[in-house]
């Protein structure tokens, strides 16, 4: 566990040297105080439309966040020969894995503070009020969504050797998974193998759908409860772990040349 | 757990193949059932021309290359332990460090990799930048270094843990005769110091006048083994001579 | 050398493209209103103008709302729609378009978006005003946008002013519609109470029905009946009998209920006999 802290930190420092996450936050904020700024039929209590472009972009700059950073971790440390100090250290292949893990994880956690602690205060700044058990359900899902896709684009990466194929892939596979995932089961419904297939992957596929609250949140519908909450943060913290696996079992097979 | 005569390094008929990229190229043979060990508290030179398979047999010591057949350990334990490294420094030929990271960051990152007591963590990590003559620098960030500045950085990690066996790639490599100068001192101040040093080289008058013991490595086999001294009687010649002799080519007079 | 001539043809080229622009005449390609969302988006416009519009009828049922992956699709218009024309009642197909969940998968997901159909209330409507205002940006032609939010600024809202304003807005950009009128007129009958100009302009587009609709295959009957029973409301108000019964022989030509409205020509000929 040592080991794996130290390197999450190392992942954090990186994550705030970088440019990245700043450049996203002012431009979430600038659009969205733009827009908040506008009025409707001389009417300042309409919110709604502020929250969802406000999230939408607190969604949008969190997996631009988690992606773009996890994917250069370990073929930028190969490209750049930082990893061969680092693996000569009393360092395993399975706590460099876990240890980028945790680390963008960590990284992305404690961007979405920032970014959610802005979104509650546009919104209380109209609504006047702050549901904290919705919220946190939010922000937790929301957490727990970007571990499983840190945990795809750690697996991607240990197979895709340039980091930007290995991001624009797996952007393409979570934005899929986001907005169709949940509907392959519909489109399972035709006839012979290519249903049977499509319900295999159904079900294989992570449900990432699951962990956007988005239109609860806009649309004042109240929190999840809280045994569905559990079992949606169970099974993303298995699919992260078995993603995790999975670039593990990839990664300690890699010859690594100096 | 040492060998016997305190074998610090140990190698038993190391294999290592290289499957081959294409799809009907040959495999390559890196290694071919190497034997060597090194002993506690000796300077050992491991030479040979590019290609000979000396960088291959550290990658497999150092853990970065699964061995195909044979075996070997750092005192004692497997080197596919991890453990296996907590007693080594290694510095590579090419230096390359987080550059986000300032000198002294990334010497507490490796040290808490090593497990150092956070007390004893901050004196470490003083007492090796006085001795690369990084002080100055060390709150500075590594990509505003120079390339010898970051030579010195690899130098301080590969030091930080105050290790029993130090491997070092080409540790001359792109270096000026001062910093060459240094980096001898360093390895003559860790011998008197009962410290095991293996490094591979092309600085053959370096090596003669280092190393206690040399091997050279040449198509992945050991054509050569022992004491530099021993080696010099024997061939009559100096370790260059031999080293052209051993691997075919002529020596020019 | 090179950087002078560079220079001047970067003067030559500016300068003609100044003399030249006048020349063409751009202005069919131009959007009429002016919105720089408009001009940048060209004909794709609508299509978005048409997706915020569904928007702003999602926002009105607070979220749930049928994907493109449904199987049922919404047919005839949105309860948006619905309600600004004042049609009762839920359209009980759209109320089943989740269908039961076909695995345990698709129903522990229902534990995270709305499922239940419902419709916003107590001046949460104003919700759905954004998207309809950008909605009439991008598609200043989309008549069905002002109507929808004129009626829910002026009847849940207590907004007639803007309602007024974003009606004549779209009046300029529709001058022939007789939707857009109707709206108005209520604006003017119920909200600020002045029923000779809201019966001014009832009778405007029932002149522009007419003359549109009239002649058509299948002409827009609805909104004819419509125009005509506030007419026949404001009659009966008014008392005013001349008027009343050639309004209630056009609304009987055209209603659903003939034998409702006959009852009122009756009465209105035996109150005329008196």
């Amino acid at each position: 566990m040592n080991n794996v802290m130290a390197l999450s930190g190392v992942v954090i420092i990186e994550m705030y040297r970088r440019k990245d996450f700043y450049v996203l936050f002012v431009m979430t904020a600038l659009i969205t105080l733009i827009l908040g700024s506008m009025r409707f039929f001389d009417d300042d209590m309409i919110v709604r439309y502020l929250k969802e472009v406000c999230l939408l972009l607190i969604w949008i700059s969190s997996l631009v966040i988690a992606i773009s950073t996890t994917a250069r971790q370990i073929p930028a440390e190969r490209e750049s020969r930082t990893i061969f100090p680092l693996l000569a250290k009393p360092v395993s292949r399975a706590q460099l894995i876990a240890g980028k893990f945790f680390g963008c994880w960590l990284a992305c956690g404690l961007a979405l503070i920032v970014f959610y602690l802005f979104f509650g205060v546009i919104t209380a700044s109209r609504e006047h009020a702050w549901p904290m058990a919705s919220y946190f359900q939010a922000i937790s899902m929301h957490w727990i969504a970007l571990g499983i896709v840190i945990a795809l684009v750690l697996f991607g990466s240990v197979v895709f050797t340039a980091p930007s194929s290995n991001a624009t892939i797996c952007f393409i596979i979570v934005i899929g998974l986001m907005f169709v995932g949940g509907h392959l089961n519909k489109m399972a419904l035709v006839p012979g193998m290519s249903g049977k297939i499509i319900y295999a992957i159904y079900y294989m596929i992570p449900h990432l759908e699951w962990y956007d609250l988005r239109d609860r949140i806009i649309h004042d519908w109240g929190r999840v409860p809280w045994g569905a909450w559990a079992g949606a943060i169970l099974y993303g913290i298995l699919y992260s772990g078995f993603l995790l696996g999975a670039a593990w079992a990839v990664f300690r097979r890699k010859t690594l040349t100096v | 757990m040492l060998g016997p005569l305190n074998t610090v390094v140990e190698i038993n008929d190391l294999r290592v193949v290289f499957p081959s990229r294409e799809l009907r190229g040959e495999a390559k043979l890196a290694v071919d059932g190497l034997n060597l060990q090194v002993r506690a508290g000796e300077v050992f030179g491991f030479l040979g021309p590019n290609g000979a398979g000396k960088t291959t047999t550290m990658n497999v010591l150092l853990g970065f290359v699964n061995a195909s057949s044979g075996s070997a350990s750092i005192f004692g334990v497997d080197v596919r332990q991890p453990i296996a490294r907590q007693r080594i420094g290694y510095l590579p030929e090419l230096t390359y460090y987080y550059k986000f990271l300032n000198t002294e960051e990334l010497l507490r990152f490796y040290s808490r990799i090593f497990r150092i007591p956070p007390a004893e963590r901050e004196k470490r990590i003083d007492a090796v930048l006085k001795l690369v003559e990084l002080e100055s620098a060390r709150k500075r960030l590594i990509k505003t270094y120079s390339k010898g500045m970051q030579q010195r950085v690899g130098l301080a990690q590969a030091l930080i843990n105050n290790p029993d066996l130090l491997i070092l790639d080409e540790p001359t490599s792109g270096l000026d005769p001062l910093g060459r100068m240094k980096v001898r001192e360093i390895i003559q101040r860790l011998k008197e110091q009962g410290k095991t040093v293996f490094f591979s080289s092309h600085e053959l008058g370096e090596v003669e006048t280092v190393c206690d013991r040399v091997a050279i490595l040449h198509q992945g086999k050991l054509r050569v083994e022992g004491r530099v001294d021993d080696l010099i009687q024997q061939y009559q010649c100096n370790l260059e001579h031999i080293f052209l002799k051993v691997v075919g080519g002529q020596p020019q007079f | 050398m090179i950087r002078l001539v560079l220079l001047l043809v970067f003067v030559c080229c500016f300068s003609l493209a100044t003399v030249l622009q006048p020349h063409f005449d751009l202005g069919h390609r131009q959007d009429k209103s002016g919105s720089v969302l408009a001009a940048l988006m060209g004909d794709s416009r609508r299509m978005f103008a048409n997706q915020f519009f569904a928007k702003a009828d999602a926002y009105f049922h607070k979220g749930f709302y049928p994907t493109i992956f449904d199987n049922a699709k919404k047919e005839g218009p949105s309860h948006l729609s619905e309600e600004a024309h004042e049609a009762p009642g839920h359209d009980e197909h759209e109320e089943g378009f989740l269908g039961p969940p076909h695995d345990w998968i698709e129903r522990f997901g229902r534990n995270f978006f709305p499922t239940v159909h419902t419709h916003l209330q107590g001046g949460n409507q104003r919700e759905i005003l954004p998207w309809l205002q950008l909605s009439a940006d991008l598609d200043p032609n989309r008549i069905e946008t002002y109507v929808v939010a004129a009626y829910w600024l002026r009847t849940q809202l207590n907004k007639p002013k803007e309602a007024e304003a974003f009606l004549r807005q779209g009046l300029r950009a529709n001058p022939d519609s007789y939707e857009i009128l109707l709206e108005l007129g209520r604006v003017y009958y119920y909200n600020n109470k002045n029923p000779s100009v809201a019966r001014n302009i009832w009778e405007i587009a029932l002149q522009k029905w007419r003359k549109q609709d009239e002649s058509k295959g299948k002409p827009d009957v609805r909104i004819y009946e419509e125009i005509l029973g506030e007419m026949v409301r404001d009659d009966q108000q008014t008392g005013d009998l001349q008027k009343l019964l050639p309004d209630l022989e056009a609304l009987k030509l055209v209603s659903p209920n003939k034998e409702s409205v006959q009852k009122y020509i009756d009465d209105a000929k035996a109150k005329m006999a008196h």
